[in-house]
């Protein structure tokens, strides 16, 4: 995918991912670890989503995950900028917690759940921002 | 968690619904105006003695949607309050006034609830999230993610499921308030329009417009207005819970499908009623896994098994678990704010006999579960 290299490059939502803008490649997925209970979690979490303690610490996932589950979606919402029709995932991090994204460069006949997934990621122009999209690829 | 029971007798006087469908030349308040009317007549309590109102909705179209509504009536000064709490915003709104009356700060209480849904797919955020370029917030996608799970889970196959459908288009034929009253055999309802694979559009509730009303009073205002008691069931259960920690953060995911597992079990506790006593359930069966999750949830299937009591035909109205007796969403359509009013309205229709066509045999306790994205699960027990 080719970028304007004029353009800024913004993390979709910086509250779950995270930019390494000089190599995309290290793009990472972030979180908390409560250090009470050592629940996992993605994304803001003030307090412990699972015990509700105040000692939580931040994390950047590895980035690994297995298909839990995935659906083709046909009939994506209006403001959907991507392909049609497209693969959504539902990932299990090594970590624990589930993520929901797009699954791409796999082959049709490749998805089944069980499959190990990598993160990677697209850039989705809008402005003058592109703006770098979470993604699922088949290991 | 309210470990509370009730204590006071709360009863549904009054029932009113405007059909759902697509009303173009009908504005949300008129359409909402009519079943409340209709509520408060069938009641026959006049309106300056309902002593608060509360009306729910999701929708933004301007503020004061329930003062709005209820201005022609005539405002008296009570309290009106609009409430939304996504597709379980009218559960929601009765749910506050139940307990309004059993604190014993209200006798008699209007609940209320209407919705325009525009076509197209549902998502919890609006168009300039950053959801709507991750691709993850999409409703029925939610529930296609649940049913893949399920499918591999139980061995559950594609017809099965189908068939909780096929059921419910059966059960509105009848029923002149439902969205959609034509019926489907499985190979068509499978064979309709790819939405979320593998959910196919007629295994998704439509997107409706249309209004439900309940006027709730105490049981001396029964006396006082001379209210038949058997034409008033009286709710002895009235849970709202929100999602707990489930590991996913949305809504849509497929770990943990029974989260109104612990509404349920609070609504059982409450009542001192056990699943197997309810004679009728209604659920939300936004797409039809959502329909064989809910009854797990509810314990009226152990975990995994409703597909086959689906298949049993035993969540039809002639068998022993009849669910979605109007059509469920999936045939009456889903108008959020109305959506779990409605389910009260046609449980009170079977508890009163008169739920003709549709009609299930000695009914006497009545069961209406409503989720909502959150999130959010009410669970409703009617007895009479």
């Amino acid at each position: 995918m080719a970028n304007n290299v004029n353009n800024k490059i913004v993390s979709v939502d910086p509250e779950r991912f995270k930019l390494d803008t000089a190599n995309l490649e290290n793009n990472v997925l972030i979180g908390y670890r409560c250090q009470t209970c050592n629940v996992y979690v993605f994304g803001p979490s003030t307090y412990c989503q699972s015990c509700s303690s105040r000692s939580m610490e931040e994390v950047e996932f590895a980035g690994t995950a297995i298909l839990y589950s995935y659906t083709v979606i046909h009939v994506p919402p209006a403001g959907w900028p991507g392909r049609v029709p497209y693969v959504l995932g539902e990932a299990e991090l090594s970590e624990g917690p589930h993520v929901l994204a797009e699954l791409i460069d796999s082959e049709v006949n490749e998805i089944e759940t069980g499959i190990k997934l990598s993160l990677t990621y697209e850039l989705v122009q809008n402005n003058n921002n592109d703006i770098a999209v979470y993604k699922w690829r088949f290991n | 968690m309210i470990n509370k029971k009730p204590s006071r007798s709360v009863r549904v006087a009054g029932i009113g619904l405007h059909p759902f469908g697509r009303f173009r030349n009908k504005n949300i308040q008129s359409i909402a105006r009519e079943a409340v009317v209709e509520a408060l007549t069938d009641s026959g309590i006049p309106w300056n003695s309902i002593q608060a109102a509360y009306f729910g909705h999701v929708y933004y179209e301007g503020m004061s949607m329930g003062e709005r509504v209820l201005s022609p009536l005539g405002l008296t000064g009570i309290p009106i309050v609009n409430v939304e709490n996504a597709c379980s915003s009218g559960s929601t709104a009765l749910w506050q006034a139940f307990w309004m009356i059993d604190s014993g700060l209200y006798d008699a209480v209007l609940v209320f609830g209407a919705e325009k849904v525009p076509s197209g797919p549902v998502t919890v955020t609006s168009e300039d999230s950053p959801e709507r370029l991750i691709g993850g917030d999409h409703m029925m996608g939610g529930y296609a993610l649940r049913m893949r799970k399920y499918m591999e889970d139980t061995g559950a196959p594609a017809s099965s499921i189908a068939q909780v459908a096929v059921k419910n288009r059966s059960h509105a034929v009848l029923n002149p308030y439902a969205h959609r009253k034509e019926t489907y055999t499985v190979e068509q309802i499978l064979k309709s329009r790819m939405i979320a694979d593998p959910l196919t559009l007629l295994q998704c509730c439509p997107t409706s417009e249309g209004a439900a009303a309940v006027v709730l009073c105490s049981e001396e205002y029964l006396l006082k207005f001379g209210i038949d008691k058997s034409k008033a069931p009286e709710i002895v259960a009235s849970v709202l819970t929100s999602g707990d920690y489930n590991g996913s953060g949305s809504d849509h995911s497929a770990f943990s499908p029974y989260r109104t597992e612990p509404a349920a079990l609070q609504a059982y506790e409450m009542s001192g009623i056990d699943p197997n006593d309810v004679d009728l359930i209604q659920v939300h069966d936004a797409a039809t896994i959502a329909e064989l999750q809910q009854l797990e949830s509810l314990h009226i299937f152990e975990k995994g098994e409703a597909w086959v009591g689906t298949q049993e035909g035993r969540t039809a109205l002639s068998g022993d678990r009849p669910t979605n007796t109007d059509g469920g969403l999936l045939a009456m359509g889903h108008p959020f704010g109305a959506s779990g009013i409605r389910m009260i309205h046609e449980t009170v229709m079977q508890l009163r006999g008169v739920a003709s066509g549709r009609q299930v045999e000695g009914a006497h306790i009545g069961l209406a579960q409503c989720s909502g994205a959150g999130d959010v699960t009410t669970v409703h027990i009617l007895k009479n």
